[in-house]
């Protein structure tokens, strides 16, 4: 028992890094919506494909800086086109990081034609030991109810395993790093299975998705990103 | 399957013969009020067709004989009780009404298992079949006075695909144009509609044309691929059809870009077709 409580005492003896396998697990289960690796600049763009959505695409550009601690930020464009129309989809978020802790306050707005959508959403991630974090969030909208969600992601040995619970939906996922640089992936969420290879080579990843959604068919998602500053 | 198969073999002889230039387009089966069933003729050319000599018949095979003439790229209606039609849809004196003696006429409960529910023969003063449906139970709409249009004429009639329930806001277009009319070039399995809807503010409507009959659900899911609403529980459908999203149906909360997506099961084969659409609650 006492050599437990030394172990989960440990972090605070030692402290906690913003590099800790929690972290990367954080990231490698969700490039989009995850951690980027601290100390980095970072450029990314991803396209989706729909199968029950012939002839629409997403595309997604996104910029930023995550620091090791203090300020960092990150900006995003998302466009979806679809045979009569088109949306685009800007986003700015500013990130401040410390060891043990990540905030960032993102503001979006989504339009089309004359119509505008816009987005408030603060987020905080907390380190609860090197191998474990958490996190919440909050999205409100300028009319109508905001959405809410809590997170966990974890890290043991080369398992990666993350959790994501909405109002109304949940998400699993499971990873595991089959040899350095290459990670396979397994999600479920929304009734949809889902898998993902990422090949990561440093200061260039490659991320490759496919879902078997039961109403929008198969979701095709192919992820690229650049790094630079990565320790 | 029986009644298929006849129905098949009827239209192979009524290619053989020749065709006059005579369609049916719209048919009535479940009136609303009083006015009857009826039956739309159409002569798709610019030439007129006179009906003199002409019968129809139904499944039971007994002929009733028809006059009037149907005016080049103009429309006849058949109907049992035509003053009763055209005062309900305020039909001028125009478009021609016709009243063949015996009616009413049409089935709509199928005869059996595999038998369509009734059957329409339209023949020439030869006696030659110049055109035939036969329409099973499941094409029809639910909803009383609700037609069942005619997608487009140069498509066999035989043909479930052929057919839809009617969208006009009178829910049906005797003398008129089919209001399916403006999806008759769309390709089949096609969800069809406005690129943004402002469901309480107007209703949307959205058609779709499928293989065939079957049935349908349609739910509203986010860009996340999160289900938001259950627009419309599974019931049946016809192979070519509309639903009308209006403030009666569940609304998301914040507006956005939201994906419509249908469901359709006919036998063992599924299809599934979606629509991205801008919504404003």
């Amino acid at each position: 028992m006492r050599r437990w409580i030394l172990a989960a005492l440990l972090p605070c003896v030692y402290g906690f890094s913003p590099s800790d396998p929690a972290w990367t697990a954080a990231d490698r289960l969700d490039a989009r919506h995850g951690v980027p690796f601290a100390g980095t600049l970072w450029l990314m763009s991803d396209v989706t494909t729909w199968d029950a959505l012939p002839g629409s695409m997403a595309v997604r550009i996104a910029l930023g800086r995550e620091p090791k601690s203090g300020g960092g930020f990150r900006i995003g464009w998302r466009s979806v086109h679809w045979p009569d129309g088109a949306t685009n989809d800007l986003e700015g978020a500013v990130v401040w990081r410390a060891s043990q802790w990540r905030a960032e306050c993102a503001l979006g707005q989504l339009r089309f034609k004359g119509e505008r959508a816009s987005r408030c959403s603060p987020r905080v991630w907390v380190a609860v030991s090197p191998h474990l974090v958490t996190g919440g969030s909050i999205t409100v909208f300028p009319r109508g109810a905001p959405d809410f969600a809590i997170e966990a992601k974890s890290s043991a040995g080369p398992w990666l395993l993350g959790l994501v619970l909405h109002e109304n939906a949940s998400e699993a996922a499971v990873g595991i790093e089959a040899r350095p640089g290459l990670t396979v992936i397994l999600r479920y969420a929304n009734d949809a299975p889902a898998m993902g290879i990422v090949l990561d080579t440093r200061s260039l990843e490659l991320r490759a998705e496919a879902e078997d959604h039961p109403l929008l068919g198969r979701i095709a998602r192919v992820t690229i990103r650049w790094m630079r500053g990565r320790s | 399957m029986r009644g298929s198969l006849c129905v098949l073999l009827l239209s192979v002889f009524l290619v053989e013969r020749g065709w006059c230039g005579i369609a049916i387009t719209e048919i009535v089966v479940r009136p609303a009020g009083g006015e009857g069933e009826w039956i739309e003729l159409a002569a798709p050319d610019s030439m007129a067709v006179s009906l003199d000599g002409w019968t129809i018949r139904d499944a039971t095979g007994r002929a009733r004989s028809l006059a009037g003439v149907v005016p080049g790229q103009g429309f006849l209606v058949l109907a049992a009780r035509p003053d009763s039609l055209r005062d309900r849809y305020r039909l001028p004196e125009s478009v021609a009404i016709v009243h063949p003696d015996g009616w009413p006429i049409l089935n709509d409960h199928d005869a059996g298992p595999g038998l369509p529910a009734d059957v329409i023969v339209l023949a020439d003063a030869n006696g030659a079949v110049q055109e035939s449906v036969a329409y099973f139970e499941d094409w029809l709409p639910p909803e009383a006075g609700r037609s069942l249009e005619r997608v487009d004429t140069r498509m066999p009639a035989v043909i479930p695909g052929a057919w839809g329930w009617s969208i006009d806001p009178d829910g049906a277009t005797p003398g008129r144009v089919n209001s399916l009319a403006a999806i008759s070039g769309a390709p089949e399995d096609v969800l069809s509609g406005p690129a943004e809807a402002a469901p309480r503010a107007r209703p949307a409507v959205f058609t779709y044309r499928l293989p065939g009959s079957g049935r349908i659900d349609i739910r509203l899911i986010d860009e996340s691929g999160r289900e938001v609403a259950l627009l419309k529980e599974q019931g049946p459908s016809p192979p070519v059809g509309s639903w009308t999203w209006s403030g009666g149906s569940p609304v998301p909360e914040h507006p956005g870009l939201y994906f419509l997506c249908l469901r359709w099961q006919g036998g063992k084969e599924r299809i599934r077709r979606c629509r991205a659409v801008w919504v404003t609650p």
